[in-house]
């Protein structure tokens, strides 16, 4: 009874509000339809990854605001992990000076709404003084009104294969550690990895560097006539909500770090201990596999609210994919199709790292 | 109650001297002196908050001492990492709470001690896991994981995981206290096949029946002092001290 | 412990405590002069400027300039603007007294001497619609101000006890219906939840002011206000929706068995039996979320609303006043943050108070 009650008044409503949304349309003249996305926008980005102008139509535009997004979340997430997993050691330093000091940074972070802190960052930068007396760090870094100007390694073919051989030795670091522990399944002995370590990781890279001419040319950004010139740039607005989202999540991160090793109960420790097992491999073979499964879950939760939260970047104006669409609702009118455009992509993201975190924490719940 | 006694000539292979811990204000052991021989078996009983549990935990280190020495298979118990290590790996311990790893299954909470610590092949240590698992009755749930097995398994399985890393004394901290009624047999008669093989035990516990079966000598412990240290006949029989009287009554007329 | 620390004998229990917790290790040490130093880097310079060459008060912008310390003066000189928005000048009696209202039926409702049902029900009869009434006026030879005038703390403290009053209930109707044997209604609740809760709040709140007229017949207006309100209470229903589930899921399943046993409705069951349990153990995730939505409501500045925040930030773009808007956002912030710290205390105390009845 009361099921047939709730589909007559949803149907009902859905018949009401769509009835209402063609009428609206209509009066305002607006035709219903995708079709407006391959027509020109006719305004420009602040600030784009692909090469973007006024006359290209807007699923490009939108495009653009989407990669904004990703950028934005993808540095965001890279900074609040590492500068969660730092917090949360400093939380849970024996030392009470760290801990407590953490402590009152987290509650600050936490605390005050993440929009104020966006806008915080993002008033400050544009606040900062022009170009010409940039406020400068370590001779390269410079922060002026038109945000933060930084030194970039000239890509040289020696510095670029360095790299490679880098990256490369990085795999063959990963590889080494599984073989030492198959190895050390075997014959009790695990092989001596530090001097292959030492090879592969810095060694070889620096060897290949040395070989191609060993240059190491950076390209500094100077203050020229006008601005800055040189090195790479990123916009006031960008370490707005970078420097906002980072901080306030990064706090809750810490949080999320800390509970998670603590919920490994003492007992646990004792018990490894009394087997003999060095604090080290305690951590890596006993606390870390448990407390991982306690901490990827909420972790992809915080991860999933960054992504959703990149679009506070509306209010300060980073052309991000909400800030682009809301842009376009009001130059079109065709506001159902681009909530469902936005929800959609909104909602593929969130469940694209959902995906990625259900498999982190199986991987973590096999070791 | 005759088990084939421990050898008299012996030197003591677990010594406390004069211990003395404090937890802040607190003293939790106060001159605590008690020395075991190689197979003996030492039952430790008193009240909650006696100071029992944190003697027997002073002697792997899972606890800090502030004054005193305690001497373990020769080896001085100090600040030293590489004693603890040594002496941690010789000395097994069995606790209240099983401690078992969850994350782990049962036949890798056996081998991760030899493995990590002993440097032991996987095979052979995984050989070694399932000898002493069919030891205490339980080969069969070897790939399980922790939480499958019963609270009575559980204990068992921690005793293994002890055994594997042969150790010369096991340190059984309550090792029945968190188990329902009728898994406490299992337990026990586990501990006291070990103890009819000869093994070196340190034993608090609540179980009377235990001490007076199995135990060498029984020691009393009330206010982190040792009180009375007794064969468990005399012990039971004929206890010197008042406080000794009034606890045993207690235990015992439950 | 540094074993040459040891070595010094008895020692007092202060000399004690300082070497545990600060001199453990070599590391510890070395953690401890390093924060240290950090802090003889910070803290004289901030004290300096933030107390010591700072400016109290100031007839304008112009008489901070060759300060080097902090202009507070830009609080005195500004906070009508960032507590009240564009409310009449005149009239900002009138939110003050409601807020005082409000606040007083939220201390009432904290406060555990209050705790009476009927008693609390009155409060909130009397509080709502009188502090409504200051605000909107018409009546009573009070002007006449519409909610698109609201702003300040007010505006905040407006959207913030919608969200309770109006998000609590719809919460509890969601994850019931989530719960439902009913396959209709549990799947349109987890359909709306799961929904609502991809969407990026900024994006629910233009939807509200922007889109959702659409959906309304031509002629029917409701006030933008009400419509963002509404998205911001829709967004936290759907949170504290999920949080409760996960407190109905950790019932006992010999709860509801009791329950039934007794022959109790439904409607008894779940609300005298289940739910009270299910808020006991969510405190902490529940409190969370009402901090969370307290934060959220500064989001309202994507859609133009003057709340506290954004009243502040219209406040600062008064270009006499510009360069101090350190001062004035470091104002704001300390008060967001004296609300969700204090809303944060008293979430660990009702976890001690009703922590009685549960084993650990």
């Amino acid at each position: 009874m009361i099921q047939f009650l709730a589909i007559v008044l949803m149907v009902g409503a859905i018949v009401y509000f769509g009835y209402n949304v063609a009428e609206n349309l209509a009066r305002q003249g607006i035709a219903s339809g995708f079709g407006f996305l391959t027509k020109p926008t006719g305004w420009d980005i602040g600030e784009a990854l692909i090469s973007h102008s006024s006359d290209e139509p807007y699923w490009k535009t939108l495009l653009v605001g989407f990669l904004n997004t990703l950028h934005v979340s993808a540095v965001s997430i890279f900074f609040i992990t590492f500068l969660g997993v730092f917090i949360g050691a400093c939380r849970l330093s024996k030392n009470l000076l760290v801990s407590e000091l953490t402590s009152a940074f987290v509650e600050v972070f936490r605390n005050v709404p993440t929009i104020l802190q966006v806008i915080f960052w993002s008033t400050m930068m544009r606040q900062l003084p022009h170009a010409r007396e940039a406020v400068v760090f370590l001779d390269g870094i410079m922060f002026s009104n038109r945000g933060m100007n930084f030194p970039l390694v000239h890509p040289d073919p020696s510095v670029f294969w360095g790299g490679m051989s880098f990256a490369v030795g990085v795999v063959l670091f990963f590889l080494m550690m599984w073989l030492s522990e198959r190895y050390r399944d075997k014959t009790g002995n695990p092989i001596p990895t530090l001097i292959p370590n030492v090879v592969v990781l810095i060694l070889i890279p620096l060897g290949v560097w040395a070989a191609l001419g060993a240059q190491f040319n950076l390209d500094m950004p100077k203050q020229a006539r006008f601005g800055i010139s040189g090195g790479g740039e990123i916009s006031p607005e960008f370490v707005g909500i970078v420097a906002g989202l980072t901080l306030h999540y990064a706090a809750q991160a810490g949080e999320i770090v800390r509970s998670g090793i603590e919920s490994v109960s003492q007992g646990q420790v004792e018990a490894a201990r009394a087997l003999g097992i060095r604090e080290r491999r305690i951590f890596r073979k006993i606390i870390l596999p448990q407390a991982l499964r306690v901490i990827i879950p909420p972790m992809s939760t915080e991860y999933m609210s960054t992504i959703r939260n990149s679009s506070l970047a509306v209010a300060i104006g980073y052309p991000e994919l909400f800030s682009l669409g809301s842009t376009a609702i009001n130059q079109t009118g065709q506001a159902v199709e681009m909530v469902l455009i936005m929800l959609i992509v909104y909602l593929g993201t969130c469940l694209f790292v959902s995906v990625v975190m259900n498999f982190l924490n199986k991987l973590a719940a096999f070791r | 109650m005759s088990n084939q006694g421990p050898d008299v000539t012996a030197d003591p292979i677990i010594i406390l001297e004069k211990v003395n811990k404090w937890y802040e204000d607190f003293q939790a052991l106060k001159d605590v002196s008690l020395s075991v021989k190689a197979g003996e078996r030492v039952v430790v009983c008193g009240p909650s908050g006696s100071g029992k549990s944190t003697m027997i935990r002073c002697i792997n280190r899972l606890e800090d001492y502030q004054e005193g020495k305690i001497i373990v298979d020769g080896i001085v118990l100090d600040d030293s990492l590489k004693n603890i290590a040594t002496v941690r790996s010789e000395v097994g311990m069995v606790f209240q709470q099983f401690n078992l790893f969850p994350h782990l299954r049962v036949i890798d909470n056996l081998t991760i001690g030899p493995i990590d610590v002993r440097k032991m092949p996987r095979k052979e240590a995984e050989e070694i896991a399932m000898h002493y698992l069919t030891r205490v009755k339980i080969p069969e749930q070897a790939l399980k994981y922790p939480s499958q097995l019963s609270g009575g398994q559980q204990q068992r399985v921690a005793i293994a995981r002890s055994l594997c890393m042969s150790p010369k004394i096991m340190l059984f901290d309550e090792p029945t206290s968190a188990l329902d009624p009728e898994m406490i047999k299992e337990v026990l008669d586990v501990m006291v096949q070990l103890a009819e093989d000869g093994m070196t035990m340190v034993v608090v516990t609540h179980e009377m029946a235990f001490a007076r079966q199995v135990a060498d000598k029984v020691v009393y412990m009330e206010d982190g002092m040792v009180i009375e240290e007794a064969p468990p006949v005399e012990f039971f029989t004929n206890p010197k001290s008042e406080s000794t009287k009034r606890f045993l009554n207690q235990i015992l007329t439950h | 412990m540094l074993p040459f620390i040891k070595k010094l004998g008895p020692i007092s229990p202060h000399v004690h405590w300082v070497q545990v917790n600060f001199f453990d290790s070599a590391w510890s040490s070395f953690l401890t002069i390093l924060v240290l130093y950090l802090l003889y880097l910070i803290v004289p310079a901030s004290i300096e400027w933030g107390v010591l060459n700072a400016t109290w008060l100031a007839d304008s912008g112009e008489a901070c300039r060759d300060i080097a310390g902090a202009c507070w003066a830009v609080i005195p000189a500004k906070y009508r603007v960032m507590f009240f928005g564009i409310y009449p000048y005149e009239e900002h009696w009138r939110p003050t007294l409601a807020m005082g209202i409000t606040g007083l039926a939220w201390v009432m409702t904290c406060t555990r001497t209050f705790w009476k049902p009927k008693l609390l029900a009155v409060v909130w009869i009397v509080a709502i619609p009188s502090s409504l009434l200051l605000m909107w006026g018409g009546v009573f030879g009070l002007t006449f101000v519409q909610t698109s005038k609201w702003g300040g703390l007010p505006l905040t403290f407006f959207v913030f006890t919608s969200l309770m009053f109006l998000g609590m209930p719809l919460a509890v109707l969601f994850a019931l219906g989530r719960q439902s044997k009913m396959p209709v209604i549990k799947s349109v609740c987890v359909f709306i939840i799961e929904v609502v809760r991809t969407i990026p709040i900024p994006m629910i709140l233009f939807f509200a002011a922007v889109v959702l007229p659409l959906f309304l017949a031509p002629g029917v207006d409701v006030d933008q206000l009400f419509r963002v309100t509404f998205g911001l209470v829709l967004f936290f229903a759907c949170f504290q929706a999920e949080v409760l589930r996960g407190g109905l899921q950790a019932i006992p399943r010999g709860q509801y068995e009791a329950a039934d046993s007794l022959g109790l409705s439904y409607r008894s069951k779940m609300f005298k039996i289940i739910l009270p349990q299910v808020f006991r153990t969510t405190i902490p995730s529940m409190m969370n979320g009402v901090i969370g939505g307290f934060k959220d409501t500064t989001i309202v500045i994507v859609v133009g609303l003057f709340d506290l925040f954004t009243a502040t930030q219209a406040a600062l773009a008064d270009p006499e006043w510009r360069r101090y808007f350190t001062e004035g956002f470091i104002f704001v912030a300390l008060i967001y943050f004296l609300f969700t710290y204090a809303m944060s205390k008293y979430s660990q105390l009702l976890e001690k108070r009703f922590s009685f009845g549960k084993r650990d």
